[in-house]
C-alpha cells in the first residue's frame, strides 16, 4: 500500500475519504495519513518537543479517525479543523496527563519556532488575505501580553489558570488578552 | 452558565486553555445558544490557522504502517466467537451516539437525586439477600453511594454519559471519573432487575482490547451502583460497555451489550 493508494484516491475529497473509512476501508484511511500525517506530527511535535511522544499522539489521533469516522459530521466542520483540532486536544491533553511542564521553555522561544511554513498543508486563507508570510508575523503584531497568553495556551497547552500563575496577572486579565489578541488577528482580515 | 460568563470563556476554549470539566460546561451552553456560537465562530477561524504556522517534519518512517498494523490487530483481537459479542469497528458506531456529553442534564439531576437520598444501596442489597444482619456490608454500601454523590457534584469529575441499546432501549448510565485515577463510578438506570444466576459485567476498551470491569447487580427498579478499578485511568479508555453474564462474570464479553458508550 503506497503509491498505489494515493492515485486510486487522488480524486476524493476528504469528506468523501472518511465517509470510505466509516465503511471499514484501511486504505482510506492510509489516503488521510498520506495528506494529514506530516502536519498532525508536525503539530504535535511542536507542542511536546519529543518525537516519541508526537509519535504516539500521531497513531492516537488516526485511530480516533478510524473509530469515530461515522460519527463525522462535514457540516459541523472541514475534515481538517476536525483532524487538527483532535491533534491540538491529544497533545495538550498529553502535556497535562504526564505533568508535562514544557512551558518551562520560555514563551518567546516558542513563539520563535512557530513559523510560516511555504509548503504548509491547507488554503491558509487568512495569511494569504492579510499579505503575511507565517501565523508568526500575525502574533508578532499583537501587544505583548495578548502574544504571549495565545503562545502559552495554543502552542504551549497550559491552562488560562496556568498562564495567569506564569505571567502574575489576574485570571479575567488573561481571558481578555485572549480574546482581544484573537479579535484582533481577525480584524487584520477587514 | 449565561452567555457572558461562557463568552468570556470562547477565547480560552478555543485555545484548548480549557481543564475537561470548563470544556464541558461551555459545550453544555454553546448546544443550546443561537448567539454564543458566533462568537465562537469568529475565534475559530483565527485559531484554525495555527497548525500552519508550525515547521512541517515528515514523520518517522513506518508510521503509516504501524497505524494500519494496529488496527489490523484491534480487528482481529476482538474477533466475535460463537454467541458472543461483535467488538470491532462497526459494532461499536452504535455508540458514537453516545459520545460524551456535558452534565447536567435532567436525568443526571434525577441520579443526584437518587443517589443523595440514602436509599438506593441498602434497598438493592436487601433485594439481593446478601446483607441481612450484616452492618458492615450496609455501612459499605452507603460509604459506596456517599462517595460516588461527592464525586456527581465535584467540578472535577468528567462525566460519561452511556445509552441503552437495542436490547435496553430505556436505559441510561454514567461513568464518573477523574483525570490519572483508575477508579470510577458506574451508575445505571432503567436496566432489567437482576435474576437468579445472571449479572451485569462493565468492560472497558483501549485500542481494541478489552478488559473485565468488574460485576455489579441491578435492584428492582433499575438502579445499579458499581466502582470500577482498572489498571490505568479510566478516561484513558475509549469505549464502556455493560452486559448481562452468567453469575461469577464471564472472561469475555458473551452477549451484545445493553449500555454503553465511545469516546
Amino acid at each position: 500500500m503506497g503509491t498505489e493508494v494515493t492515485e486510486k484516491y487522488a480524486g476524493l475529497s476528504d469528506e468523501q475519504l472518511v465517509a470510505l473509512v466509516a465503511q471499514g476501508e484501511k486504505e482510506a484511511l492510509a489516503a488521510l495519513y498520506d495528506r494529514y500525517g506530516r502536519i498532525v506530527f508536525s503539530v504535535a511535535l511542536r507542542l511536546l518537543r519529543d518525537p516519541s511522544e508526537a509519535e504516539d499522539v500521531t497513531q492516537e489521533v488516526f485511530l480516533k479517525v478510524w473509530a469515530r469516522a461515522s460519527g463525522y459530521q462535514a457540516e459541523r466542520a472541514p475534515f481538517a479543523r476536525w483532524l487538527l483540532s483532535i491533534t491540538h486536544h491529544h497533545a495538550v491533553d498529553e502535556i497535562r496527563r504526564r505533568h508535562r511542564r514544557v512551558h518551562t521553555q520560555p514563551w518567546e522561544e516558542a513563539l520563535n519556532q512557530t513559523v510560516g511554513s511555504p509548503d504548509s498543508l491547507g488554503d491558509g486563507q487568512i495569511w494569504a488575505n492579510l499579505g503575511l508570510r507565517s501565523v508568526r508575523e500575525g502574533l508578532e503584531q499583537l501587544p505583548g501580553p495578548q502574544k504571549q497568553a495565545i503562545v502559552m495556551a495554543y502552542f504551549q497547552g497550559m491552562t488560562q489558570v496556568e498562564i495567569a500563575q506564569r505571567c502574575g496577572a489576574p485570571l479575567g486579565t488573561v481571558k481578555t488578552r485572549m480574546r482581544l489578541g484573537l479579535q484582533k488577528l481577525r480584524k487584520l482580515l477587514k | 452558565m449565561n452567555c457572558p460568563e461562557v463568552q468570556e470563556l470562547l477565547a480560552p476554549y478555543t485555545l484548548g486553555a480549557l481543564l475537561d470539566a470548563e470544556r464541558a460546561e461551555v459545550e453544555s451552553h454553546l448546544a443550546g445558544c443561537s448567539v454564543c456560537p458566533k462568537v465562537l465562530q469568529e475565534h475559530q477561524q483565527v485559531v484554525d490557522q495555527f497548525p500552519y504556522g508550525v515547521s512541517l517534519v515528515d514523520p518517522p518512517v513506518g508510521l503509516r504502517e504501524r497505524i494500519l498494523d494496529r488496527i489490523t490487530e484491534s480487528e482481529q483481537a476482538v474477533a466475535p466467537g460463537k454467541g458472543g459479542a461483535r467488538w470491532g469497528h462497526g459494532w461499536w458506531s452504535a455508540f458514537l451516539r453516545a459520545a460524551r456529553r456535558p452534565r447536567p442534564s435532567v436525568a443526571f439531576l434525577a441520579l443526584l437525586v437518587a443517589l443523595a437520598t440514602g436509599g438506593w444501596a441498602i434497598s438493592l442489597q436487601l433485594e439481593m439477600n446478601r446483607m441481612e444482619g450484616d452492618n458492615d456490608q450496609l455501612q459499605e454500601a452507603v460509604q459506596e453511594q456517599r462517595t460516588a454523590l461527592y464525586w456527581a457534584v465535584s467540578p472535577s469529575t468528567i462525566v460519561w454519559e452511556l445509552e441503552g441499546t437495542e436490547a435496553a432501549p430505556d436505559a441510561w448510565g454514567t461513568l464518573l471519573m477523574k483525570t490519572d485515577r483508575d477508579e470510577a463510578f458506574l451508575v445505571v438506570l432503567g436496566l432489567d432487575p437482576s435474576t437468579p444466576g445472571w449479572v451485569y459485567q462493565a468492560w472497558l476498551t483501549q485500542d481494541g482490547q478489552s478488559i473485565s470491569a468488574g460485576t455489579f447487580f441491578v435492584n428492582s427498579r433499575g438502579q445499579g451502583i458499581h466502582t470500577i478499578h482498572a489498571p490505568q485511568p479510566v478516561p484513558s479508555y475509549q469505549v464502556v460497555g455493560i452486559t448481562n453474564e452468567p453469575a461469577g462474570g464471564s472472561s469475555a464479553p458473551s452477549s451484545t451489550p445493553v449500555l454503553g458508550g465511545s469516546q
